[in-house]
């Protein structure tokens, strides 16, 4: 028999294929060969004649045969087919090469839908960044979900923020069986550390458990011990690893060394890694970061009684302990404190709260008010590419018919819709991100103040994979409106109809028309809600004279007797007076809109009052000249002056509060008042009311004050007030005079009082920034939206308006009938954003300062701003009517 | 080549490719046995001349509507045997159901008579 496979490998020549199919074919074909061969013999023919009647078939066909079969190979495999994988990556990729052409040839249509999505997304992922760091991201501590804070409450006034004693932080450790760790934490504002010059630092105070609850991470070292964690033992101290860095040259070297703290040498035993950040009170909400950490036990306030509430505890709660059987029993053990100590305990209790939402605090509800505006951005984002989209289908009607017609399947063109879709969502998208980064540089130093955990904020792969989820899901929705619309498309009128509008087509597009304007509705209304609070805050009086006033924190050399802080405080005055333009200087503990206070019992001479029922008053120091610097006006009595110095512990001046709460219908001066003890120390009189002054911020109001002279208590940390034509300049110069004069007095933290006010609204001010932009945004976005469906049905309806045009209609009646038209979505959506902020409003109550979340001015003025707009955007292209040539359509017609 | 040229040739190789996923419809078979059965069936009017449908059977093949495999037998060479897939079923009604519809238009415009 003829070797058949080596006469198909010779004429066949060379199969540009794989060499295993190649070998395949041949002996496939050779075995047809041999089939014919056989058959043949078989007949009678004989070999030779064999052979030649089985090859007969292929004689001079060879050649155009191995053509056909690599082109058989090559033939692509159908699109439908749902097993092969590789057919639908090929249709998806020729879909994304068409998508591209299409946008491509539209360049004004896709830029302004990639912006549209591109602002919507980086607004999104920007703002979901700040609140996963903020709100979802588990606290940075072993088991951060059950660490709790435990606050102490004055039942008599349970919104003032209450300490807790040391005393009593000890007895909650042996009695709560259902925590565990328990720990305390208490701030010190400003360590004086002495190297070769004074230098000022923020401190924490902590009782030892406090580095297992947290974890604490040494970069050398070790944290303190219980040991050393107990009064009188030896000054230790752990340090944060940038002063470790700067003052020893490294971690490493740091420890074992001595450290100046206040005057008191501390052997530094460990370093702090500068990731490490305690979230807790009392530094949560504060910028400041600790350089200087020591043990609880050894602070002077330690053995001080169980009036003086000066910690924070914080602890974990047992594995299996849920946190309401916690709370139970801390209101249990705080109740029987009270029991106990009543003298120091009665009228307080106890709550416990997880530390998150301690953390978080009152910045939960403008951060989700903000998410909830980012959402309806991206919303509207999504409706108006939905209808550029729509309106890009329409176009294409004829296009799409002809392919349905043809048999093209709704599957089949749903995902060419949603490839186009997808396109513009990933280039929106993957811009997003960027002006995502961009706003988050942006956001974070400017308002960082104001929000919790900001150091822990950036564009993380959560919020990349939140932004491609909502990428993709915009995608979806704007690849829906098309898609509804080609599939109910029925091919044989669209062939037939060409561009005729139908009436389906204008309910989609009126419908994303009108959800549009409602959600740029609500935007408006609750950003306007905040605009008009924030307005209102920054009108708010301070009770001082903000723009002409500038701060200076310092803090003397310790130890130093109270004779020597008094001279040297005068020394200061005189040296500040000398700065450029300085008209008044003063000295006070604790200024306004700095965040820090301190308060204490006011005890009345002649009145029944117990610790439960005392009021608390806010506790200020200050020098004389305090009032007149600060702007604070005398309402009643006099001031106390320097020369007093004698007389100084007999007299005191409060503010108008406390004249108006605690001696309502009866003059204040001249009434004999004690702080701390109802029973010992000398009483002092009255002398003088000021003006009430806004210490917590411009939204906080006014509590009740008294001043005591400085010569009372000399302070070793005064805060230099200074007024003068231009404070800022002149707050610089005097800080540099100091620094050069008075090297061991450490000058720091130079501040105008306006900053601080501004920085104290900065709360309000960034929702009502944000929202207003947000606003803007998408009123821009519906805009531009209405404006072009408008254009396009003028487009559409050229014929019939030509026709009534002709027939003898007004152009002001034509314009009327397109402006009629839309605005009937302007007006269902008006209506529908109306209901829905009304429904949105009530939560935004704790937002607002001094304003109704119904206030009529806001109410009135957004639906009417919305409509007007809306009704530009309608009326600007419905004019384009008056170009309509009726002659000229009714020849074309 | 002119266009009306390339429609004829795709008309001629439609109705080769329906032909063949006829034959398979019932069986499993292999290429000689599917060329012999295209002349017997057609009473020899039709011939499939096998230089043409090997490419054929490869292209229904790459296209996924039939499977060829190798079947080896005791004392017989192996063969390749080609079988319909599902796909190749569904493309088989098709190409029926619009061959029907070319040939009663065909019959209606011709006058033919219907077979």
């Amino acid at each position: 028999m003829p070797d058949f496979q080596n006469i198909v490998r010779t004429r066949l020549g060379t199969l540009h294929l794989r060499p295993e199919r190649e070998a395949e074919i041949v002996e496939e074909l050779a075995s047809q060969l041999q089939d014919r061969y056989e058959e043949a013999k078989m007949a009678g023919l004989d070999p030779k004649e064999a052979e030649r009647l089985a090859l007969k078939p292929f004689e001079n066909t060879w050649r155009q045969m191995a053509l056909e079969i690599e082109q058989a190979d090559a033939s692509p495999k159908p699109v439908a087919e749902p097993q092969s994988n590789g057919a639908w990556v090929g249709s998806v990729l020729s879909d994304v090469r068409f998508a591209v052409r299409q946008c491509s040839r539209k360049p004004w249509l896709s830029t302004v839908a990639i912006c549209t999505l591109a602002l919507a997304l980086g607004a999104i992922t920007a703002i979901y960044s700040v609140v996963q760091a903020t709100l979802i991201q588990p606290l940075p501590y072993p088991h951060g979900e059950r660490i709790v804070s435990l606050d102490s409450v004055k039942l008599s006034s349970p919104e003032a923020e209450e300490w807790s004693s040391f005393a009593d932080f000890r007895d909650l450790r042996t009695r709560i069986a259902g925590l565990e760790l328990l720990s305390a934490v208490s701030p010190v504002w400003n360590h004086t550390l002495l190297f070769e010059s004074a230098e000022v630092a923020e401190g924490l105070s902590v009782s030892a458990d406090f580095a297992e609850l947290t974890r604490i991470p040494m970069i050398a070292g070790r944290f303190f011990s219980d040991q050393e964690d107990r009064s009188g033992g030896e000054r230790v101290a752990a340090i944060s690893e940038s002063l470790a860095q700067i003052r020893f040259g490294s971690p490493q070297r740091a420890v074992g060394k001595l450290l100046n703290v206040d005057g008191v040498a501390h052997t530094i035993v460990g370093v702090v890694n500068s990731r490490f950040q305690w979230l807790g009170e009392p530094v949560a909400a504060s910028a400041s970061k600790i350089d200087v950490w020591t043990p609880l036990a050894t602070s002077f306030l330690a053995d001080r009684g169980r009036e003086v509430r000066w910690v924070r505890p914080v602890a974990r709660l047992r594995e299996g302990v849920s946190l309401k059987a916690a709370s139970d029993e801390v209101a249990a053990t705080a109740m029987a404190l009270a029991a106990q100590y009543p003298a120091s305990n009665a009228g307080f209790s106890m709550r416990l709260r997880p530390l998150k939402d301690a953390v978080v605090g009152s910045s939960r509800t403008p951060l989700l008010f903000l998410m909830a505006m980012v959402g309806f951005v991206l919303l509207i984002a999504c409706g108006n590419v939905a209808n550029l989209m729509l309106a890009r289908a329409l176009e294409r009607s004829r296009e799409m018919a002809v392919r349905v017609a043809m048999g093209a399947s709704g599957a089949r063109l749903a995902q060419q819709a949603l490839v186009e879709a997808g396109l513009l969502s990933v280039l929106g998208g993957f811009a997003g991100l960027l002006l995502a980064a961009a706003l988050v540089r942006y956001v974070v130093p400017t308002y960082g103040s104001i929000i919790p955990r900001h150091n822990e904020i950036a564009i993380r792969w959560s919020a990349f994979a939140f932004s491609a989820g909502v990428t993709i899901l915009s995608a979806l929705l704007t690849g829906i409106a098309p898609l509804w619309h080609m599939l109910r498309t029925a091919p044989a009128g669209s062939l037939r109809d060409g561009d005729r509008t139908t009436t389906s087509r204008h309910s989609i597009r009126d419908g994303l028309v009108a959800a549009q304007l409602a959600f740029s509705l609500i935007l408006l209304t609750l950003s306007g809600l905040l605009a008009l609070s924030l307005q209102r805050l920054l009108n708010v009086d301070p009770g001082f004279a903000a723009s002409e006033v500038a701060t200076l924190s310092l803090k003397l050399p310790m130890p130093m007797s109270p004779e020597l802080r008094n001279a040297t405080a005068r020394r200061l005055q005189e040296l500040a007076m000398r700065g450029p333009g300085v008209e008044h200087v003063g000295f006070a503990s604790r200024i306004p809109m700095m965040g820090q206070n301190l308060s204490s019992w006011l005890w009345v001479e002649g009145r029944p009052q117990t610790v439960a029922t005392v009021p608390e008053v806010e506790y200020r120091v200050v020098s004389d000249n305090y009032f007149t610097t600060m702007g604070i006006p005398l309402l009643a009595g006099q001031l106390f002056n320097f020369s007093d110095e004698r007389r100084a512990n007999e007299v005191v001046v409060v503010n108008q509060a406390v004249a108006e709460r605690i001696f309502p219908g009866e003059s204040a001066l001249g009434k004999r008042v004690r702080f701390t003890n109802a029973t010992s120390g000398p009483w002092t009189t009255i002398i003088g009311v000021v003006g009430n002054v806004r210490h917590f911020g411009l939204d906080a109001a006014p509590r009740p004050e008294i001043y005591r002279p400085y010569a009372v208590n000399p302070l070793t940390a005064p805060i230099l007030i200074v007024r003068a034509d231009d404070p800022a300049a002149a707050i610089k110069q005097i800080q540099d005079a100091i620094r050069a004069k008075e090297p061991s007095i450490a000058a720091y933290s130079a501040l105008t009082m306006e900053r601080l006010v501004d920085r104290s609204a900065l709360r309000h001010k960034l929702p009502a920034v944000i929202g207003l932009s947000f606003a803007g945004l998408a009123m821009a976005i519906a805009a531009v939206g209405l404006a072009g469906i408008t254009m396009n049905s003028v487009r559409q309806r050229r014929r019939e308006l030509g026709v009534r045009l002709a027939l003898g209609a007004s152009v002001h009646h034509v314009v009327g009938l397109v402006i009629r038209d839309h605005f009937r979505a302007v007006l269902t959506g008006t209506a529908a954003g109306m209901i829905a902020s009304a429904f949105l409003a009530k939560y935004m109550s704790t937002m607002l300062y001094s304003t109704s979340p119904y206030d009529p001015a806001v109410w009135l003025g957004a639906p009417f701003l919305l409509a007007g707009i809306a009704a530009a955007a309608c009326w600007i292209p419905a004019r384009r009517t008056a170009s309509i040539d009726p002659a000229e359509t009714l020849r074309s017609e | 080549m002119s266009p009306e040229s390339n429609d004829l040739a795709a008309l001629r190789k439609g109705s080769a490719e329906m032909m063949i996923l006829a034959l398979l419809e019932g069986r499993a078979r292999h290429g000689y046995e599917i060329a012999k059965q295209i002349e017997s069936q057609s009473g020899s009017v039709l011939q499939m001349h096998v230089a043409s449908l090997y490419p054929i059977l490869y292209r229904l093949e790459k296209r996924g509507f039939i499977a060829g495999k190798w079947v080896e037998k005791p004392g017989v060479r192996r063969r390749r045997y080609y079988s319909i897939t599902a796909a190749g079923k569904k493309e088989l009604a098709k190409q029926r159901a619009s061959w029907s519809t070319f040939w009663q238009a065909l019959c209606q415009v011709a006058g033919l008579e219907n077979a």
